[in-house]
């Protein structure tokens, strides 16, 4: 997972790394349902509490990861090389994720974003056009 | 040119008391620039995935990774191998409850201290929000936040002769703890109060003056100078009849 993470869910992303991550993370979470121990697990043992968390835990790193599929665009510290510029006209929303019980991926849902004092501008950082000024 | 490392390692699980505590030894390859936490979490994940031992921040600020490195206590994050033998002994630290292993439960411990010297800022004064802060000059700030820099890690008290003995002695924790408030303006407490918890044998006076406390604190405080500090005033405090 972590390798998987840093590799394809780092600072650059494209649609290829991040489905083969999505994919990856979606058959360490199915095989995550047959953990077991090594070691007793009795006491204050550790590899129980990693044993008790890794699914919680990949299921967060599939959410980040398939949230960063479907968003096709680039913004803040999401960044696609395949899709380099920001789309306020489709991705002007804040991504939710549920995960319903027995669910293989999350379930992505989108909200507005409230524009308070100051409307989304340039950032003044780097050449990056913005689609829907 | 990379050394083996022998890592001699106490080991025992309360929830297992039928095996008794003993040393197990864990042999590592060293890589450059390693940590003892590196090399424990590196133990756990290659050889025993049932080592306890505790780590948050890995950076000297959290205080969970005290433990006895050698025999001396010491955080292990900030403890580098290449500083080290070929052959490392890590016990727990003595003093607090055992957890298992290396993890020991120092948080009962600061609770109790804390509570014990009710370290929070006395103060009659209305808090009133909207009025602007009280200002404090530089150099006072400067000496409040030398003893706020305590991250309660319990070396110094593991390294206590006098704490190691007297379970309810305050260690150069809480004497530290002591002079952040005895200096704070904005806490009304007078000298004479504060004797009346530290200037007994269990505080202030207790301290038989080894001062391993200073030699090992990880955060460099200076603890014979807080203490010093603590003992004037509450001399003082006694000579004036309170």
């Amino acid at each position: 997972m972590e390798d998987i993470l840093l590799n394809h869910v780092g600072i650059f992303r494209t649609g290829e790394g991040l489905a083969e991550a999505v994919a990856t993370l979606q058959d360490l979470y199915r095989r995550a349902a047959d953990i077991r121990l090594r070691s007793s697990g009795l006491g204050p043992n550790p590899e129980l509490f990693a044993a008790l968390r890794l699914p919680g835990m990949l299921r967060l790193a599939l959410c980040i990861a398939y949230g960063a599929l479907k968003r096709t665009e680039s913004r803040g510290s999401h960044y696609r090389e395949d899709y380099p510029h920001r789309d306020d006209d489709n991705w002007l929303k804040r991504t939710l994720a549920y995960w319903p019980p027995g669910a293989e991926l999350p379930r992505l849902e989108y909200e507005p974003v409230k524009i308070t004092e100051l409307p989304p501008g340039e950032r003044g950082y780097g050449e990056m056009p913005i689609r829907g000024d | 040119m990379a050394r083996i490392l022998t890592f001699s390692i106490f080991r025992y699980n309360p929830a297992t008391p039928e095996i008794p505590p003993r040393l197990q030894e864990f042999q590592l390859d060293e890589t450059p620039n390693m940590s003892l936490f590196i090399a424990l979490n590196r133990i756990r994940e290659e050889q025993d995935p049932s080592l306890m031992f505790d780590f948050v921040c890995r950076a000297a600020v959290c205080g969970s990774c005290g433990m006895l490195i050698n025999g001396r206590p010491g955080l292990a994050c900030k403890t580098l191998t290449q500083d080290l033998p070929d052959r490392v002994t890590l016990m727990p630290l003595p003093v607090f409850k055992l957890v298992g292993d290396l993890s020991v439960d120092t948080g009962v411990w600061f609770r109790h201290l804390n509570e014990n010297l009710e370290a929070w800022i006395h103060t009659d004064k209305v808090f009133d929000p909207k009025a602007p802060e009280e200002r404090m000059d530089n150099p006072l700030a400067h000496a409040i936040y030398e003893a706020e820099r305590c991250i309660e890690c319990g070396s110094c008290i593991a390294a206590c002769a006098t704490a190691n003995m007297r379970a309810d002695f305050l260690g150069a924790a809480g004497l530290n703890r002591v002079a952040r408030f005895l200096i704070d303006p904005r806490d009304e407490r007078s000298p004479a109060q504060v004797f009346e918890v530290v200037g007994t044998d269990e505080g202030v006076f207790g301290c038989i003056g080894l001062m391993a406390c200073d030699d090992i604190c990880p955060l460099e405080i200076p603890l014979q100078q807080q203490l010093a500090l603590v003992r004037r005033k509450m001399a003082l405090a006694a000579l004036k009849g309170k």
